[in-house]
């Protein structure tokens, strides 16, 4: 194995060994930040990416509170005109449908801050109270209660939660502007 | 329901509406107002002689509940709302006199003017006054 024996005379005599062995290192010395930044790059990526899975969920539960406000209000004046038509059984009906929209909609949007919860906790109160007294005037045989008087707490309801509508459409604009 | 803890909640409150914290608005009832916190509410009601308007659960016999009614008749009534809308507590302020509490007693009929004049109109009438004070100047 001649051939064999002056390789290795070969490569003894010029260190390429010394040389293979120094690329080595060098390439392993800039390969290891290479790969931590692309490692870092990877991550920043994944957390873009829920960031932005985040911040879409949190738009379509903004856009799904504000139409079932909508909703809500538009019912609201429904429920008015029932009672301006003393229809106690749909206005019962409505009370206790009104209600429940308004507690799904706070269980739901955990955006919603302590005010606007406030804001709906206050129609909640209302509507169960209204509906509470109803149900005892029906009780007692009557049937009907102050509907000026019911109409006009509505009133004031529609107006509060109008402005929590308008506050959040407002806030939702703020957020798409802002990136 | 527990009188010292409704003992608490009526400081926390006065406390509360004394740092601008409350907003009072309008009561079903004409002498009614309340304030809405995230998850429950409270209301003040003023209850005038001879009124009967308890619910006939209250008290677990006749002789409790027409009790519990003659302690709530005229007066300052303070009731709390849980989430859904239910009643879950109430304190009068006659209530609290009778068991010796004169100090909340008097908080209850504080905080009653305060909604009084935080909803029923007043706090706009002195808005105004002020309003048309500063532009006349």
């Amino acid at each position: 194995m001649a051939w064999y024996e002056a390789l290795t005379a070969w490569l003894a005599d010029s260190r390429v060994d010394d040389v293979v062995g120094f690329l080595a290192s060098v390439l392993s010395i800039i390969g290891v930040p290479g790969a931590v930044w692309q490692a870092w790059r990877a991550r920043s990526a994944a957390q873009a990416a829920e960031a932005a899975s985040r911040d879409a969920l949190s738009k379509l539960t903004t856009l799904r509170t504000m139409t079932q406000l909508s909703a809500v209000l538009q019912q609201l004046e429904e429920l008015k005109a029932f009672n301006r038509l003393r229809a106690a059984s749909q206005a019962i009906e409505r009370y206790s449908r009104l209600r429940s929209s308004l507690v799904e909609i706070r269980a739901r949007d955990h955006a919603l801050n302590d005010e606007e919860r406030g804001v709906l906790q206050q129609t909640i109160a209302i509507l169960a109270q209204l509906e509470r007294e109803l149900d005892r005037a029906r009780e007692r045989g009557g049937g009907e209660i102050g509907f000026a008087d019911a109409n006009a707490r509505l009133s004031d309801e529609l107006d509060r939660l109008s402005e929590l509508l308008a506050s959040l459409e407002r806030r939702s604009l703020r957020t798409d502007h802002g990136r | 329901m527990d009188a010292e803890k409704l003992g608490l909640l009526v400081d926390r409150l006065a406390a509360a509406d004394a740092a601008g914290k409350l907003r009072w608005a309008r009561g079903i009832n004409a002498r009614a107002y309340q304030a809405s916190f995230p998850s429950s509410t409270v209301i003040l009601e003023y209850v005038p002689s001879g009124s009967v308007l308890s619910d006939p659960g209250k008290g677990s016999t006749v002789n409790e509940y027409f009790q519990s009614e003659i302690k709530r008749a005229e007066g300052i009534v303070l009731r709390v709302l849980d989430e859904f809308g239910r009643d879950v507590a109430e304190i009068s302020a006659r209530e609290l006199e009778e068991a010796g509490d004169l100090q909340r007693a008097a908080l209850i009929k504080q905080l009653y003017e305060r909604a009084h004049y935080e909803a029923g109109g007043e706090r706009v009438i002195d808005e105004l006054l002020a309003s048309l004070t500063s532009d006349s100047r």
